[in-house]
């Protein structure tokens, strides 16, 4: 380890004095915004005609800096869906140039033709990412019509469904508590509404969502299998707009507006659910008096404070309520907030300082009046952060930096109300922290190849307050050590991940990527049914707990067709996963002190092979997807410790996406999905015992379920969004916006009513005295209708 | 604590009011029979039972082959050992007629059927005692059931100083309602408790019988793990054998315990 170290040191400091010798150079920087919103513009590229394959790339707030050495260039700044702009300069000192990109015209015949290269997958260094535009999924069809990042990304490879329209997913054979969900560079602890349906983010206030499947930049980690990065819009810094929906069970309303005209800007955005407002209208009083709803709020301000700072403050809050009267209530939701200060410390180093919170819980409440009994669990981060980028010279990016955490764990506290004449003993609370630094380098080496190397230390301790126990084989308390300071060591673990890619451009047309790929996780969602569900509890590494290790490699083959409006792009992986948790049978993971004695310590292996074919440009756009895979796990418990498939292992996935804009007004859309069965678990007998048939089990996920294959129609239809206007200087008739727009989207889901299995079980049919496979669908058709607008 | 996951169940069933069942082909493999031991000892004479029976394929009936002709005996820590016999006109069935268990005693079972010898131990603890039952009216369901019913609590007192495990049989109207009640002490060791029967369904003048049993660990793991075993539902934990305290090769359990019953009639 030491030795890789040093390497890195070496290969940095080979490319510094690179820097440093260079003479004559200067350096362009600046932002580039949307012209209509002022929003930064993410992931654009300056490409410098002069110097084919040279170029930038805005970071995450629209900051970009390219040096170059002293002449006349012309600059392209190009970001798909916009209007290139080209600017001739004259390099002989150090440039700010911020920019703003119209997004591009419409046309009466709506298809633009732009001619700019849209190359970026196979030039990039980057491999194992999945790219969603936000605007991309307001006319893919879903369950319910609500829009849902995390169902879209469920249609590219690599990514699976935790189940029937379900917003979890797994990654590459990776647990569902594997993935990284950053809001705004917050994480997020359960990303799902109503047990899973739908994802707790409000694509309303969402801008950019990117998803690292493997090599992820060394500036993330803490999970096994993937980072999910999603950026919330900063809002309109040009003027006030308003924009909403109305849909089958939700509503959506968002403002927007400057704070100070181009200085500084926010957005609030809220969406509810309002079955229980029908609910309430009932005469049944067991109906309507019943709570179910579950809400959420985004909110982000930024602000412009001289030339060179910028402050950022962001936050979200969710809540699902569930309930009856006053007798019960079981409500759980995230709450994250976010303090960032950009800060251009030279027109070469861009530094990001965030101050970081993020809480979820869950609240269980039983009973009346003063005689109630109240279950809690909650884990809470604080987090302080500090990132650099560094763009070094036309051939370097460097990013390093910096994390710590603080994370809070109540696994369970229980509260009873004072008519309530005994005391239930809280689990005991854990508190660890979280400390990285990492360094990462892009670099470019003689226009056809392109390398990213980093390398992230991690500690991970676990601190005092408390007993913690020992346990043996069987899993029963041998030992307890009594910590009483709360800053004290219990435990502490280092983990240093590599992080390396390469990028060889064979042409214009196709490049060939690797990359390897270690992370550590050092946090833990305890749930042993197949569904997650709201009540599951995230528990820290601990001395009982290691934390799981996974090492990824990955190989792909990138080619565009018909003039890059075609990507296309296979590649395999292979993932091999350390200190992977399992259960004993019969475990007893809610509210139990010694739930650690309830865990198995396995290995995991992935592998898999994932072909996309994506049309990103005319009139028809849409993506094939298809996933070969296969995920086990090896327990010395569990199948006599041989490989079993763990129970996301799905062998074929393929997702068949096809947008039409026929014209301004109507889009039609469908998406196809086919994939064979999850392992599953079945009898292979039954017998009786206390009076009822139980069945019995000889192999864990040894069965599968049947295939599942769904298809989902959508139309949007837009109002007249554009009224014609005549140039009275040209006599040329133009489009000239309304201020109103709307449009209806219809879509339906499940449209040929296929009965897909959600759940299989065997069951005595009390009639027959027969045991049956019992297969519950869950929906079969379901159309929806949302109203969209914008003022 | 299986209370939450009830909870979460219950909430999904209201949510998937609209999803439909029906019955598939499914081809399984069978296992190899095994046999099967349940063995009940209490502190009532006349109530103590081990049944023996086998496995048998998923699809078929489930007239069990029972084992009969077995050789069963008890033998407690003061060395006694009590015969059980086959009950005549109910095979597999063993019972010995003045048995009774002591609060604070082992016990050990050993079975023999041909060649095949089972054994396993149970330990009695501190015979627990009921406090009280109360109930309380309950307007509604979510919807789902009757509109009035009442959740009836239990209340007793925990040993202090020892590992309890106990679990809770509630009978409405003489019938067991199936209902696995099953709780350790490591939350409110030495103290008062109460809790409701939650998943019990009681109306108006039903009459509710409950059973607090004082169990060992081994019996608890068994109960907790069957009652996760007989669960479904997406929310139900992977489907696993419960854990057996049966040594030899047998599934199923060997319980001697000690219990207190209460009863209590909701008015008219």
């Amino acid at each position: 380890m030491k030795r890789t170290l040093t390497y890195s040191l070496l290969i940095l400091i080979s490319f510094l004095s690179n820097a440093t010798l260079a003479q004559d150079k200067f350096t362009i920087s600046g932002s580039l915004k949307d012209a209509t919103t002022g929003e930064d513009i993410i992931g654009a590229r300056i490409a410098v005609l002069e110097l084919p394959g040279t170029g930038a790339i805005t970071n995450t707030f629209g900051f970009y800096s390219l040096t170059l050495p002293a002449g006349n260039y012309t600059l392209q700044y190009r970001y798909l869906g916009f209007t290139t702009i080209e600017e001739k300069i004259v390099l002989n000192a150090n440039i700010t140039k911020n920019l703003e990109l119209a997004p591009e015209a419409k046309t009466f015949d709506a298809v633009v033709i732009t001619t700019e290269k849209a190359d970026e997958n196979i030039t990039s260094g980057e491999m194992s990412v999945d790219k969603i535009d936000v605007k991309d999924i307001e006319n893919i069809p879903v369950i319910f019509g609500e829009k849902d990042i995390f169902k879209t990304m469920q249609l590219l490879p690599g990514v699976k469904s935790a189940g029937e329209g379900n917003s979890g997913f797994y990654v590459r054979g990776g647990g569902s508590d594997q993935n990284l969900v950053l809001l705004d560079g917050a994480p997020v602890y359960n990303a799902s509404h109503l047990l899973g349906f739908f994802s707790v983010f409000n694509s309303d206030a969402l801008k950019d969502v990117k998803l690292y499947k493997g090599g992820a930049p060394a500036e993330f980690g803490g999970r096994l299998s993937s980072v999910m990065d999603i950026n919330m819009k900063e809002g309109n810094s040009k003027q006030f707009s308003f924009s909403g929906g109305v849909g089958l069970i939700s509503s959506r309303l968002t403002i927007e507006g400057p704070i100070v005209k181009d200085k500084g800007s926010f957005i609030v955005s809220g969406r509810r659910t309002y079955v229980d407002m029908f609910l309430r209208l009932s005469n049944n009083e067991s109906l309507n008096q019943s709570i179910l709803y579950f809400y959420d709020l985004n909110l982000k301000a930024n602000y412009r404070v001289g030339e060179k700072d910028r402050i950022f403050l962001s936050g979200y809050f969710g809540r699902d309520n569930f309930g009856f009267a006053d007798q019960f209530g079981f409500d759980w939701g995230n709450a994250t907030g976010t303090l960032r200060w950009n800060h251009i410390y030279t027109d070469k180093l861009f530094g990001n300082t965030s101050v970081i919170f993020s809480n979820y819980n869950y609240k269980i409440k039983f009973g009346g009046g003063n005689e109630t009994f109240e279950i809690g669990s909650q884990i809470q981060d604080i987090n302080v952060k500090q990132d650099f980028d560094w763009f070094v010279n036309s051939n370097n990016t460097l990013k390093f930096g910096a994390n710590f955490i603080h994370h809070t764990f109540k696994p369970g506290e229980i509260e009873t109300g004072s008519g309530i004449n005994f005391e239930l003993n809280d689990i005991q609370e854990r508190y660890s922290t979280e400390s990285s630094v990492y360094l990462q380098n892009e670099q470019k080496v003689k226009k056809r190849w392109v390398f990213n190397y980093g390398l992230r230390f991690d500690n991970f301790t676990q601190l005092g307050g408390g007993e913690f126990y020992s346990y043996n084989d069987a899993g029963d308390v041998i030992d307890t050590a009594v910590y009483a300071d709360k800053w004290e060591v219990v435990k502490s673990y280092n983990g240093l991940s590599p992080r390396l890619g390469t990028t060889f451009i064979i042409n214009e047309l196709s490049s060939v990527k690797a990359s390897y790929g270690r992370t550590y996780q050092f946090v833990h969602l305890i749930s042993n049914t197949t569904a997650s569900s709201p009540t599951d509890i995230w528990l820290p590494s601990s001395n009982n707990i290691k934390p799981e290790i996974a090492d990824q490699f990955a190989v792909g083959y990138f080619r565009n067709f018909f003039n890059n409006a075609v990507e296309g792009s296979i590649e395999v992986y292979y993932k091999d996963m350390q200190n992977t948790i399992d259960y004993r049978d019969g475990a007893e993971v809610t509210l139990n002190p010694t739930v650690e004695g309830e865990l198995l310590y396995g290995r995991g292996r992935a592998y898999g092979m994932e072909f996309l074919l994506r049309k990103k440009k005319g009139k028809f756009t849409g993506w094939v997807a298809y996933t070969l895979a296969k995920t086990e796990r090896l327990f010395d418990e569990i199948n006599n410790n041989t490989w079993y498939p763990a129970r996301q292992d799905r062998r074929h996935d393929l997702s068949i996406v096809g947008i039409y804009t026929l014209n301004d007004r109507l889009t039609f859309s469908g998406t196809w999905v086919f994939q064979t069965g999850n392992a599953v678990t079945f009898p292979s007998g039954k017998y009786e015992i206390d009076g009822q048939i139980v069945n019995y089990y000889t192999e864990r996920n040894g069965y599968r379920m049947p295939n599942y294959h769904r298809l989902d129609l959508g139309i949007t239809l837009n109002n007249k969004n554009f009224k014609l206007v005549t140039d009275p200087e040209t006599g040329q008739e133009k489009q000239v916006p309304r201020r109103w727009e709307s449009s209806w989207n219809l879509s339906v889901y499940n449209a040929y009513a296929r009965e897909n299995a959600y759940s299989i079980s065997f069951k005595e049919n009390p009639e027959t005295g027969q045991t049956e496979a019992v297969q519950l669908a869950l929906f079969k058709i379901i159309p929806s209708l949302t109203y969209n607008f914008k003022f | 604590m299986k209370m939450e996951t009830k909870i979460v169940s219950l909430f999904a069933g209201i949510l998937f009011l609209t999803a439909c069942e029906k019955v598939i082909d499914i081809p399984l493999e069978d296992a190899d029979r095994k046999f099967v031991i349940e063995g009940v000892l209490r502190d009532t004479p006349g109530e103590n039972y081990i049944l023996i029976s086998k496995t048998g394929s998923v699809y078929e009936s489930s007239n069990f082959e029972k084992i009969t002709g077995a050789s069963v005996s008890v033998t407690d820590k003061s060395g006694t050992t009590y015969l059980f016999t086959e009950v005549v006109g109910s095979p597999g069935r063993y019972t010995n007629a003045t048995f009774a268990t002591a609060p604070n005693n082992v016990y050990d079972l050993q079975v023999i059927s041909g060649t095949e010898t089972f054994t396993s131990s149970s330990q009695s603890l501190y015979k627990p005692e009921l406090d009280s039952l109360s109930y309380i009216e309950q307007v509604g369901t979510f919807g789902v059931g009757t509109d009035t019913t009442y959740l009836v609590f239990f209340s007793f007192t925990d040993q202090v100083d020892q590992e309890n495990y106990y679990r809770l049989i509630v009978y409405v109207n003489g019938v067991p309602d199936g209902t696995y009640y099953i709780t350790n002490d490591e939350l409110f060791d030495g103290q008062p408790y109460s809790q409701p029967a939650f998943a019990t369904t009681v109306e108006k003048g039903d009459t509710v019988i409950m059973e607090l049993l004082g169990m060992d660990k081994s019996a608890y793991t068994y109960f907790f793990s069957l009652s996760n075993a007989t669960a479904e539902g997406p929310f139900a934990p992977t489907p696993a054998n419960p854990v057996s305290n049966i040594e030899g090769g047998a599934i199923g359990y060997f319980n001697a315990y000690t219990s207190d019953t209460m009863s209590i009639i909701i008015p008219q």
